[in-house]
C-alpha cells in the first residue's frame, strides 16, 4: 500500500505524519552528508520512519526504511564502513520516500498489525500501550509501536496498534500476552486493506506556521514538547500585548504627578510583566538560522554533483535567530549567492590540483551578531575576483575611463557587481541565471534596510558580507523631535547627544559641521532634511553610526530613550526607504522610526581610506552612464543608469481598463505595486514580440516599470556628444527624447525623456496661488535651463505665482555662453541636470568658479532620486538641490533664497 | 504476602496499610526511595508499592536501583494523574504495572495478585 | 452587480465602495503625516495595533485636504489600507450602470483607473470603485508632491 492511497481519518493525522515523515527524511540526509556521518541519529530516524509508515501499512516505505536501517547497521560487521556508495544510497531512499509523499508510488511487504484500543477511562493509555509494547517486543523483537515507543509518554489517545514483524510465534500468545495489560477493551488484527483514494498532498509547508520549541533531548528520554502556532495567532497576541503597554502608558501620562507609591509599583510590575511577555512572544517569532541553513548541504551536494565538481558546504552560527519575517525571504537571494560561489567561484577538480588547492572545495557559510545586526559570510576557496579582468571590462564597456578604472580600489570595483542590469547584459550560465542577478540580492537587502558587499583575493577566493537588520519588531529607541515630528533611531546607533551650544558646531565654508576627532564631520538638520520649509529650532545634535554611514544631525528636542515596539507601515513599502517603521508611544504619538543610511547623504566616511571621490560620480565630468535596451522596433535606446533600480526578466502584469493609453497597468514587485507604463506606445511602436525585460525605474521619488524588449549593455558617454533632435521634430506632440547620441560601437542610440513621457501620463499638482505668499518679487530675474518643453512650461507654471520675471534656456551651453557677456546678470539660477552638450553638475560647477557668477544663488533641479548623486550634489557649492517634481518646494525654495539679506543689499 | 509500601504520605500509607492488611497481606513501610531500597534488600517483599513523588530519592530511581539488584523484583507504581511520562521512565526502569490515585480498592488488589504469582 | 455599495461623498463628489471590499468605518483616525510622501498619501494610522497607510483622493480630485474626517479600511488583514473620505451615505443597491463609453472619455484619466461603473444616484452621479482600490490608486503615484 502506498501513501496516497491511505484513508485517513482527519486532516491532522495526515499532517502529521507529513511533518514527522519529512523531519526525519531531513535527519536522515542532513546526518548523510556530515562528516562523520552521525550513525546512531541517523539509525533510529531511520526506524521510527518504519515504525510510522508501518502503522499506516505502507508496505514499501516499510521495506525502504528497513533496507536503510539493515546498511547502516553496524552490529555483527566488523568490515563496515561509511562509503561514498552508502551515502548516496541513503541520499536516493530519502528521496524515494519523499517522492512517495509527493504521490509517486511502487510495489508491497510483510508485518501484522494488531490494533488495541484501550479503556476511555484510563487515565493513562500511554503507559498502556507502553506495557503492551514492552511485552510484544519481549517475545518479538523488531516490533514497533504507533504511536512509536518513544511518543507514548505523552500520547492519551484510546487506540494504539502494534506493527509486528512476521515471525514463528503462535497468534494466540501474542493476544494472551495482550490481554494481560490492564484496560485493554479490544484487540483486532489488521488484516485487510484500507480503502484506496489518492490524496491530495500540498507539499509546500514553508514558513506559515510558528514552531515554538525546545531543545531536543538525547534518546530514551521524553520527546519535545513543540507546539505548532500559526503565525496570525502569534501576531495577534503580539498586538494584544502592545496595546496592554500602551494602556500602561496612557495611565502613566494619566497619573503622572499623582501617583501612589504603591499604586506606582504595581504599574511598574505590570509593565515589566507585559515587557517579559512581549519580548517571549517576539522570541518565538526569531528561529534560528539553521531552519534556512540545513537545506543548503543537501543543495551544494546536488549542484556540485551536476557541475562535476567536489563541493563541501560548512555552516556555523546556525543557532543565531533572525525575525522569520526576514528568514523568509532570505531564502533565495543566498541560494543564489551559494549557487554563484559554487559556479564560477569553485573551480573543477583537475583545475585545482593543478593550483595545488584540495581537489574539494570549500564553501564556508556564517553567522553571527555584532552591532544589532545579524552578519552571514559566505566564503569560497575558489578563483576568486580577477580584480584586472574587471578593471579591463568595465574599461571596455564604457564604465570606467582608463584613468578611473586604474585608480578605482576593489571596493568599488566591487560595487560595479552589483548594478542593474549587469546580470543580464552578461551571458549567465543556467545555474545562476534566472533573474535572481545581485542587482536584486541588493534590491531586496535594501528594502529590508540590511546591505551586502563584496571581498576578494584572484585566486583565492571571494566573500560576500549581508548584514541584516536583527529584528524588525522591538527595540530600546532614542526618540527625538525635530518640527512637528517625533522621530526615532535605534539606541544602538546612537553616539553620543550634545547640546548645540556646546558642542563645537561649526560651518566649514558653508556645510555645517562638528569635530569627529580631527576631521569634520558634516552636521544636517533632521526637519530640513524632511521637509526643506518646515519651522524647527534646532537645540541638539544627536550622532549616529549606523554600519558605515557616520553622521550628525541636529534636532529641536530629544525625549529620550524608550523601548517601543517597531510596526511597518502597511501599504508604504518602497516609497519611504528611510522609514524603517512606526512605534505608537504612551502618549498616543507615532515616532517615525528612522534608518540613517538612508536618510543622509553619503558621507565622505562612507569611502573608506581614499580621500579621492568615487571615480565613477565624480561631478562636473559631464559623463553619465546609459543602460542601452532595445524595442520592439530594433532601435537602441538609452536610460540614465541612476535611474534604474533593477532590470527583470518578465512581468506579470495586472492590466487596468479605462486609464491612460500608455498604462498597461502594474504589477507587483517585493509587495509594492508599481504602475506599468508601454514605451512602445508611448513612442507609437508595435507592441513587444516577446517576454523581453522590465525596467525598474526611479523617477520623481516614485517607482515605475518599463517592458522593454531587450537589454544590451551599459556605456559611458559624455553630454557633449549628445544631440539635440532636429527642430522639425519639435512641432509635433512626440517629443519623448532628450537627444540621440552616436556611439562608436553601437551606433544611434536614443535618449528617452522619461520625465516628459511621465509628465503626460500623470501631470503633477501645481499650488494654488493664494498658498504662496504676496511679497513683491517682480523685480527679481531668474535663469532657467531645462532642455524639456514640458519641463520648462511646468517650471514657469510653478513660478508664476511668486510673479518673478523668467528668461529660459533650452540648454547648459547657451544658458553659460549668455552668463558671459549679459547684463544685468540673473538673482537666481535654475538648472536642470541632464541636458546636452553641457549638463547641469558641469554647469553649476563653472558658475560657482566664475567671478561673474559666483554670488548668484544655484538650485539644481533633478529628477534623479536615490542617494547616489546626493554625494554628487554635495561636491558643488549649489544652495539647492530639488527634485522634480515638487511645484511648491520649487516655489518656496525661489521665494527663500530670493530673500535673502545679501540679495537684497546687492540689487 | 509481604508487601512494601513507599511513600512520604503518612496518611497515605495509613490507608494502603488498611486495604491491604484487611485482605491478609503484611505490610512494610518506607518514608522515601532511600529507604524503600533499603528494606526492599533487607526484607525481600513480594510487591512493591511505590509511590512517584518522594524525598531523598524518587520513585523512578528507586525503582531503578531495585530492578537492577534483583531483576525479578515485582514494583508497581502508585501515581497521580498526569504522571505520564514519568510512569513510561518507571517501566523502562523495571516496574511491572502502575495504579492511579485516588485508587479503587480492586484495581491495587487486583495488580498485586497478578503479578505475585 | 450583487454586491451593495457603500455610499461615500468626498469633497462634492459621490463614490461606492464595494461593501465586500470594506471591513470598518473609522470616524476622526488620528493620522500622522510622513515627510517625503506623495500627496495621496495622508499619513499613518494605528487602528488596533496596526500601522496602516491612509491614502487620500483629495489631490487626485483637485479638493484641498483639510483634516481627515472619516476613513473606510480596505481590504482585509494582510494589505490593508485607509481611504480618507469626507462623510459616509448610505448603503446602495446599485443598478443601471452607464455605459462605459459614455464617461470614460470625460473623467480625468488617472481616475478612470479607480472606476469600475457610473450611475445616475438620486440626482447625482455616483462612482464605483474597483475592489482593488488602494492597489490602483498606488498604481498611479507617479509624481511626488
Amino acid at each position: 500500500m502506498r501513501f496516497s492511497e491511505v484513508q485517513w481519518d482527519s486532516e491532522e493525522e495526515r499532517l502529521l505524519f507529513v511533518e514527522e515523515a519529512a523531519e526525519l527524511l531531513g535527519t536522515l540526509e542532513e546526518g548523510a552528508l556530515k562528516t562523520p556521518p552521525p550513525m546512531d541519529a541517523m539509525f533510529r530516524a531511520a526506524h521510527t520512519l518504519k515504525g510510522s509508515g508501518g502503522m499506516l501499512g505502507l508496505t514499501q516505505w516499510v521495506d525502504r526504511a528497513h533496507r536503510v536501517e539493515d546498511a547502516m547497521d553496524r552490529r555483527g560487521h566488523p568490515n563496515w564502513e561509511w562509503t561514498p556508495e552508502l551515502q548516496q544510497f541513503v541520499l536516493d531512499t530519502v528521496d524515494a520516500m519523499r517522492a512517495e509523499l509527493q504521490g509517486q508510488n511502487e510495489d508491497p511487504g510483510a508485518t501484522t498489525v494488531w490494533e488495541l484500543r484501550w479503556d476511555s477511562t484510563c487515565a493513562m493509555p500511554g503507559v498502556r500501550a507502553y506495557q503492551a509494547w514492552t511485552a510484544i517486543n519481549a517475545l518479538i523483537p523488531g516490533t514497533v509501536s504507533e504511536p512509536p515507543e518513544d511518543a507514548l509518554a505523552e500520547w492519551t489517545g484510546e487506540v494504539s496498534r502494534l506493527v509486528i514483524p512476521s515471525s514463528t510465534v503462535d497468534p494466540d500468545v501474542i493476544l494472551t500476552t495482550l490481554q494481560s495489560i490492564d484496560d485493554l477493551q479490544a484487540v483486532t488484527r489488521v488484516d485487510r486493506p484500507l480503502q484506496f483514494t489518492p490524496a491530495s498532498l500540498d507539499a509546500h509547508e514553508s514558513l506559515d506556521t510558528e514552531e515554538v520549541e525546545t531543545r531536543r533531548m538525547t534518546a530514551g528520554e521524553r520527546r519535545d514538547a513543540t507546539i505548532r502556532i500559526s503565525a496570525d495567532s502569534l501576531e495577534s497576541i503580539l498586538e494584544g500585548l502592545g496595546e496592554l503597554l500602551l494602556d500602561h502608558g496612557q495611565l502613566e501620562h494619566l497619573w503622572q504627578q499623582t501617583i501612589d507609591p504603591a499604586v506606582r509599583n504595581v504599574l511598574d510590575h505590570l509593565r515589566r510583566r507585559a515587557l517579559d511577555l512581549q519580548d517571549l512572544t517576539l522570541r518565538a517569532r526569531m528561529l534560528p538560522l539553521d531552519t534556512l541553513f540545513r537545506q543548503y548541504p543537501r543543495a551544494i551536494h546536488d549542484i556540485a554533483r551536476k557541475l562535476n565538481k567536489k563541493i563541501q558546504l560548512t555552516t556555523t552560527g546556525g543557532e543565531t535567530e533572525l525575525d522569520r519575517v526576514v528568514m523568509d525571504r532570505l531564502h533565495e537571494p543566498l541560494l543564489h549567492l551559494l549557487r554563484n560561489a559554487c559556479d564560477h567561484g569553485i573551480e573543477s577538480p583537475d583545475q585545482r590540483r593543478q593550483l595545488g588547492k584540495p581537489e574539494i572545495g570549500m564553501i564556508r557559510l556564517t553567522a553571527f551578531t555584532a552591532q544589532g545586526h545579524v552578519h552571514l559570510r559566505i566564503e569560497d576557496d575558489g578563483a576568486g575576483i580577477d580584480w584586472n579582468k574587471l578593471r579591463d571590462k568595465a574599461v571596455r564597456q564604457g564604465w570606467l575611463t582608463a584613468d578611473e578604472a586604474d585608480r578605482a580600489t576593489e571596493d568599488q570595483l566591487g560595487e560595479l557587481l552589483f548594478r542593474p542590469g549587469v546580470s543580464t547584459a552578461d551571458k549567465i550560465t543556467d545555474i545562476s541565471g534566472r533573474g535572481v542577478g545581485l542587482d536584486v540580492v541588493r534590491a531586496f537587502l535594501d528594502e529590508i534596510h540590511g546591505g551586502i558587499h563584496i571581498e576578494s583575493q584572484t585566486g583565492q577566493g571571494t566573500t560576500f558580507h549581508i548584514e541584516l537588520p536583527m529584528t524588525m519588531a522591538i527595540m530600546t529607541a532614542l526618540l527625538v523631535e525635530a518640527g512637528p515630528w517625533t522621530l526615532g533611531f535605534p539606541i544602538a546607533n546612537v553616539e553620543r547627544i550634545e547640546d548645540i551650544a556646546k558642542s563645537g558646531l561649526a560651518s566649514l565654508l558653508g556645510q555645517q559641521a562638528v569635530p569627529d576627532g580631527q576631521a569634520p564631520l558634516p552636521v544636517y538638520s533632521l526637519a530640513d532634511v524632511l521637509a526643506p520649509e518646515v519651522d524647527h529650532h534646532d537645540r541638539y545634535i544627536v550622532r549616529i553610526k549606523d554600519g558605515r554611514t557616520q553622521a550628525a544631525l541636529t534636532v529641536d528636542g530629544v525625549l529620550g530613550q524608550q523601548e517601543v515596539v517597531i510596526k511597518p507601515v502597511i501599504g508604504l513599502t518602497g516609497l519611504t526607504p528611510w522609514l524603517s517603521g512606526v512605534a505608537l508611544l504612551g502618549d498616543g504619538r507615532l515616532a517615525l522610526m528612522v534608518d540613517a543610511r538612508r536618510l543622509v547623504p553619503a558621507t565622505g566616511s562612507e569611502i573608506e581610506a581614499s580621500q579621492e571621490p568615487d571615480p565613477i560620480l565624480k561631478a562636473g565630468s559631464n559623463q553619465m552612464e546609459l543602460l542601452v535596451f532595445r524595442l520592439s522596433d530594433g532601435q537602441r535606446y538609452g536610460i540614465n543608469v541612476y535611474k534604474t533600480r533593477e532590470v527583470l526578466p518578465q512581468a506579470t502584469v495586472t492590466r487596468v481598463p479605462g486609464q491612460h493609453q500608455w498604462l498597461d497597468g502594474f504589477m507587483h514587485v517585493r509587495g509594492q505595486t508599481v504602475p506599468v507604463v508601454s514605451l512602445h506606445r508611448a513612442l507609437g511602436l508595435k507592441e513587444p514580440f516577446n517576454q523581453g525585460f522590465v525596467l525598474i525605474t526611479e523617477f520623481n521619488q516614485t517607482v515605475q516599470a518599463f517592458p522593454v524588449d531587450q537589454v544590451e549593455r551599459m556605456v559611458r558617454v559624455s553630454w557633449d556628444q549628445v544631440k539635440p533632435l532636429p527642430a522639425v521634430l519639435e512641432a509635433g506632440n512626440t517629443l519623448q527624447f532628450t537627444g540621440l547620441i552616436n556611439h562608436e560601437e553601437l551606433g544611434a542610440i536614443q535618449l528617452i525623456d522619461f520625465e516628459q513621457l511621465l509628465a503626460q501620463v500623470a501631470p503633477p499638482e501645481f499650488p494654488v496661488a493664494s498658498e504662496i505668499s504676496t511679497e513683491d518679487l517682480s523685480h527679481f530675474l531668474v535663469w532657467i535651463a531645462d532642455d524639456s518643453k514640458v519641463a520648462r512650461q511646468q517650471i514657469e507654471k510653478a513660478l508664476k505665482p511668486l510673479g518673478v520675471r523668467f528668461k529660459l534656456f533650452s540648454d547648459g551651453q547657451e544658458l553659460w555662453e549668455q552668463v558671459q557677456v549679459a547684463d544685468p546678470l540673473p538673482h537666481l539660477f535654475i538648472v536642470d541636470v541632464e541636458m546636452p552638450r553641457l549638463d547641469g553638475y558641469t554647469l553649476a560647477a563653472r558658475l560657482k568658479n566664475s567671478a561673474r557668477s559666483r554670488g548668484i544663488p544655484v538650485v539644481l533641479h533633478t529628477s534623479l532620486s536615490g542617494h547616489w548623486h546626493a554625494d554628487r550634489a554635495s561636491q558643488l557649492q549649489v544652495d539647492a538641490v530639488i527634485t522634480k517634481f515638487e511645484p511648491d518646494v520649487l516655489a518656496s525654495t525661489v521665494r527663500e533664497l530670493l530673500s535673502r539679506p545679501q540679495l537684497m543689499a546687492t540689487w | 504476602m509481604k508487601i512494601l509500601i513507599a511513600d512520604d504520605a503518612a496518611f497515605m500509607r495509613m490507608r494502603l496499610r488498611k486495604l491491604l492488611e484487611e485482605a491478609g497481606h503484611t505490610v512494610l513501610e518506607a518514608t522515601n526511595g532511600e529507604e524503600a531500597v533499603a528494606m526492599y534488600r533487607e526484607q525481600n517483599p513480594a510487591v512493591v508499592l511505590m509511590d512517584i513523588t518522594m524525598p531523598e530519592m524518587d520513585g523512578v530511581t528507586a525503582t531503578r536501583h531495585i530492578c537492577q539488584s534483583d531483576p525479578k523484583a515485582r514494583v508497581i507504581m502508585v501515581s497521580a494523574l498526569g504522571q505520564q511520562a514519568m510512569i513510561v521512565s518507571a517501566i523502562q526502569a523495571g516496574a511491572k504495572d502502575f495504579v492511579v490515585k485516588p485508587y479503587e480498592v480492586d484495581r491495587v488488589l487486583g495488580a498485586i495478585n497478578k503479578w505475585a504469582q | 452587480m450583487e454586491s451593495q455599495l457603500l455610499t461615500v461623498k468626498i469633497g462634492p463628489y459621490f463614490f461606492g465602495a464595494p461593501v465586500s471590499a470594506v471591513t470598518e468605518i473609522l470616524a476622526d483616525p488620528a493620522i500622522t503625516p510622513i515627510p517625503k510622501t506623495p500627496s495621496s498619501i495622508a499619513g499613518v494610522a494605528v487602528v488596533r495595533g496596526q500601522a496602516l497607510t491612509v491614502l487620500t483622493l483629495h489631490p487626485a480630485l483637485n479638493l484641498p485636504q483639510g483634516s481627515v474626517r472619516m476613513a473606510l479600511r480596505w481590504g482585509d488583514h494582510r494589505g490593508t489600507s485607509l481611504i480618507a473620505v469626507d462623510h459616509v451615505e448610505s448603503l446602495w443597491t446599485p443598478a443601471a450602470p452607464i455605459p462605459p463609453e459614455r464617461w470614460q472619455g470625460l473623467v480625468p484619466a488617472a481616475l478612470v483607473a479607480m472606476i469600475t461603473n457610473a450611475y445616475r444616484w438620486d440626482q447625482e452621479w455616483l462612482w464605483e470603485w474597483s475592489e482593488d482600490l488602494p492597489d490602483r490608486v498606488q498604481a498611479t503615484l507617479l509624481t511626488v508632491n
